[in-house]
């Protein structure tokens, strides 16, 4: 415990706790320190408290619950994990980083399950890190989320979330590994019905960067190229399908049998994905928005194709 | 019956369910649809990359990352956007009306 001198202008009245915390700076010498203190229902207000290293019963008192040696305190921790305060121990506001604390009365158990375990916490209140600690899951690759019965999504508990065990329907946790992404191109509608439906054999590849649709062995006009099909690669552009995809790809390279060489602008290698394309410069000047699609594209490659000399 | 005849070609079917499996093992050919009042709230399914870990999808609007759900006649899932593991097998995949579409990522 600390003395003050309420007669030094280096205090400022009232320094609150959490803008500090947020702002990432030490507390500054005040009159007042502003915490958040919850009760069992998680309801928080704001208790000014004189000290800045208060002793769990000072904190108690200011915040009028009586007797208070019937009552527990509990600092959260910016992690989520709770941190018991007794009575007589002093708790330095300065230095830990935290501005939230919860009271309640400890002598009952509360059961729920977590990944069908049966747990009983002796707290009415429970933060997603500690329901991860309970499940024996790592907190940073984890996810834990409380089921919702009957009409409403499960609920994502983040780590310093505070879940009310009290409440009815506050039964089951389950905790799910991070691991799962969209993937990259999410193709159209559109596009997947057209696939689909006219017997496309599809693979969509990304660099990172870059994200391509494969058309795998596309039939190419008989007797024309040294081969009788090909891959070919449309490279979509971000903002596709707004923006047009331009130029189209193949692999292998493709030369026409009546001339024994590559036809017109597809004589530059393009690398992706680990493989050398034959690129055709074939450029798009009336794309549609909202209109077009791989089926526009894949029509003016069936024609470039046809037509090439 | 229809898969045993040829007339029905499929990886996965749907079986729908009230709760999330947790941790209980998916068959593989099984995608679970957690429907509950209503809401469709995940798919559940055993990884088909190989390492067989369980994957869930949610299937909350308001939530990234998500997924949508449609089946057909048959119970043939078609899920989108596709979906990509990060960590285990790494494996990229779309289902299609039942049936998996490997992507080369
Ligand atoms: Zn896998």
């Amino acid at each position: 415990m600390q003395t003050q001198n309420p007669g030094d202008d280096s205090h400022i009245p009232l320094e609150d706790v959490s803008a500090a915390i947020r702002e990432g700076r030490s507390l500054r010498l005040a009159h007042l320190y502003r915490i958040m203190v919850a009760d069992e229902q998680l309801n928080e207000r704001n208790l000014d408290l004189g000290d800045p290293v208060p002793t769990g019963r000072q904190i108690l008192q200011a915040a009028g619950v009586r007797p208070v040696a019937d009552y527990s305190i509990y600092a959260i921790l910016p992690s989520g994990e709770f941190e018991d305060l007794r009575l007589d121990e002093t708790y330095d506001l300065r230095e830990r980083g935290a501005e939230r604390f919860v009271i309640f009365q400890t002598d009952r158990a509360f059961k729920f399950t977590i990944d069908d375990r049966q747990m009983e916490w002796g707290k009415p209140s429970i933060s997603g890190k500690i329901l991860k600690t309970l499940a024996g899951v790592p907190t940073d690759t984890y996810d834990v989320y409380l089921e919702v019965r009957g009409g409403g999504q499960d609920v994502l508990i983040r780590d310093a979330d505070l879940i009310d065990l009290s409440k009815p329907g506050i039964e089951r946790f389950i905790t799910l590994i991070r691991d799962t992404t969209e993937g990259l191109a999410a193709l159209p509608e559109a596009d997947l019905r057209y696939l689909d439906s006219h017997g496309f054999a599809v693979e969509v590849v990304g660099d990172g960067t870059h994200t391509g649709v494969v058309l795998k062995q596309m039939q190419l006009p008989q007797g024309k190229f040294n081969h009788p099909a090909a891959d070919v690669l449309v490279i979509l552009p971000p903002g596709y399908p707004d923006v047009a995809p331009d130029m189209f790809f193949c692999d292998p390279w493709l030369t026409l049998v009546s001339a024994g060489r590559y036809p017109t602008c597809a004589d530059q290698p393009h690398a992706f994905m680990g493989r050398n394309w034959q690129r055709w410069s074939r450029h798009n000047t009336n794309w549609r928005p909202g209109v077009d699609g791989l089926h526009t594209m894949i029509k003016r490659i069936e024609h470039a194709l046809a037509e090439a000399k | 019956m229809l898969r045993r005849l040829g007339l029905l070609d499929f990886n996965f079917l749907v079986k729908r369910v009230a709760r999330h499996p947790g941790k209980t093992e998916i068959p593989a050919g099984e995608l679970w649809l957690v429907i509950d009042g209503g809401v469709k709230k995940w798919a559940c399914l055993s990884c088909p990359g190989g390492c067989g870990v369980q994957i869930s999808l949610s299937l909350n609007p308001e939530r990234r990352p998500r997924w949508e759900v449609d089946q057909d006649f048959w119970q043939r899932p078609t899920v989108s956007p596709s979906i990509h593991q990060q960590k285990m097998c790494r494996c990229h995949f779309w289902i299609r009306k039942g049936m998996i579409l490997w992507s080369k990522t």
